[in-house]
């Protein structure tokens, strides 16, 4: 291939190409099945080094700026031994035994959080829309941004969204059944596990955060983690980095009580766009009162004169 | 999970290194790339049931893969650095061709990275790790960016060359 051709490629790779190189290149794969091959083994190169850079770039993160002294002993090598879930499990395990900041081993440390998200009270948070942007309200369905969500045990929400003329639209799960309560007509219950749930912050995207022990799971096994500590404010952090070619945001930034495992603040970065609502969002714990116990049932958040209708 | 969700995400795991490099070709920027890219994976499993499991899974994932480049540029209402037509059929055919060959060099790849000076794994940081194009990597490290360009360059010939050799001496080996 002439050297011509080669920096053309290169270009690019680096985005960096001339409108006349672009035409040259587009000529060029178009002359032969083997120019266009070679065009894509080029590609994939550069495309496996975005990865493994990044890949290794989060590794250094937890090694770097997290192990205290005392902890040398775990941390990761400066170079990769291990890849994928593998790593992704070094990585956990060793946030989480760092956070604990007693001598559990890291198995136990893992089980303990999970644990902790599933002995959680009742949590309020409210959200908040970080886009430069407001919503584009359609006129159907109210903004998430100011919405108020509620949280009990592992999978119990209500979710209160607001028209900009104050109506409220609240949905939820009380346990068995999704539910919906519009500010008119009829409130609808169904079983579908999934009915309801898309305006909830990550739904669609695989990370609803309603369940946290799933949500952790989930976390674990499709993005790169790296934890830290806030010294300002004494809080964790967990920092996912959405692996490519999985669901969800592109991070989520997680902060949260080591000793307690309650999140503070949820940050939603990079949400994709072709479904609506914002890029950006932020969840921030507002109180853990204990709620009515009726709370999380459709019952409370409407007239009993009002028809409902079981899906 | 079910079976077809279980197949489906075999076969999308099996793919995913051609479709990732193929919306790398046709989207700059590695953060619209994972954007594109979980798009794709979301397509992909949504319309599973109307693949034809008599065709090729990465040819199918490529067209799904193409729609979605051209909703993303739709969203962004701009179309620069958009190879033509023509031209992404070239590409979608090289794609699935280069899918079915196995590439053992590239699981090489960290070692030969590893390999690298400090120069270079600062130069590939600051253009993979940031995203940076040569003319901001060349202001950051105070050289011009065509001489940037060039060292990126030589920076993947090397590296290719590295998994190259390292493939072929791991071959002969008893």
């Amino acid at each position: 291939m002439e050297i011509q051709m080669k920096e053309i490629i290169n270009d690019y790779l680096d985005d960096c190409i001339s409108a006349n190189d672009l035409k040259t290149l587009q000529a060029w794969i178009e002359k032969s099945p083997e120019n266009a091959r070679h065009f894509a083994r080029e590609v994939m190169l550069h495309d496996r080094l975005a990865n493994a850079i990044r890949n290794e770039i989060s590794l250094k993160q937890v090694s770097v700026s997290s192990l205290k002294p005392e902890n040398k002993k775990f941390a990761i090598p400066r170079r990769p031994v291990l890849s994928g879930m593998a790593a992704t499990l070094v990585i956990l395990l060793t946030g989480l035994w760092l956070i604990s900041n007693n001598r559990l081993d890291a198995a136990a440390g893992i089980n303990q959080l999970i644990q902790k998200s599933t002995d959680l009270g009742d949590r309020s948070y409210t959200i908040v829309n970080l886009d430069t942007q407001a919503e584009k309200f359609d006129g159907r369905r109210p903004p998430v941004d100011g919405a108020k969500f509620y949280v009990r045990g592992g999978n119990q929400y209500v979710l209160i969204r607001k028209f900009p003329d104050g109506r409220q639209f609240t949905t939820g799960f009380d346990g068995v059944q999704n539910w919906a309560v519009p500010p008119d007509g009829a409130v609808r219950l169904s079983r579908d596990p999934n009915r309801f749930r898309g305006p909830l912050p990550g739904h669609k995207h695989g990370l609803p955060f309603v369940d946290l022990r799933s949500d952790l799971i989930e976390i674990r096994d499709a993005f790169q983690i790296s934890f830290s500590e806030d010294k300002s404010d004494r809080l964790s952090r967990l920092l996912a980095r959405k692996k490519p070619g999985v669901r969800g945001p592109r991070e989520v930034l997680l902060r949260f009580e080591a000793d307690t495992g309650v999140i503070q603040e949820m940050i939603f970065s990079g949400l994709p766009q072709a479904q609506g609502g914002p890029s950006n969002l932020a969840v921030r714990l507002i109180g853990q009162e204990t709620l009515d116990p009726g709370f999380f049932e459709h019952q409370f958040h409407h007239e009993s004169t009002r028809e409902v209708v079981q899906e | 999970m079910t079976d077809p969700a279980r197949q489906a995400t075999r076969l999308w795991t099996l793919a995913l290194p051609s479709v990732s490099a193929f919306v790398a070709s046709m989207v700059p920027g590695f953060a619209d790339r994972d954007d594109v890219l979980q798009e794709t994976a979301v397509a992909v499993i949504d319309s599973f049931d109307r693949y034809d499991p008599n065709q090729p899974f990465v040819a199918w994932a490529l067209g799904i893969a193409r729609n979605q480049v051209r909703l993303h540029y739709r969203r962004l209402n701009r179309d620069q650095h958009l190879f033509e037509p023509a031209t992404v059929n070239f590409l979608v055919d090289a794609f699935v061709a280069e899918s079915a060959q196995s590439r053992p060099e590239f699981d090489l790849l960290g070692d030969c990275l590893a390999r690298l000076d400090m120069k270079s794994r600062e130069l590939c940081r600051l253009r993979y790790e940031l995203d940076l194009k040569p003319a901001a990597i060349g202001q950051k490290i105070g050289q011009n960016a065509n001489t940037v360009a060039k060292s990126l360059q030589r920076i993947r010939d090397r590296l290719r060359d590295c998994m190259t050799s390292k493939a072929a001496a791991a071959q002969i080996r008893p």
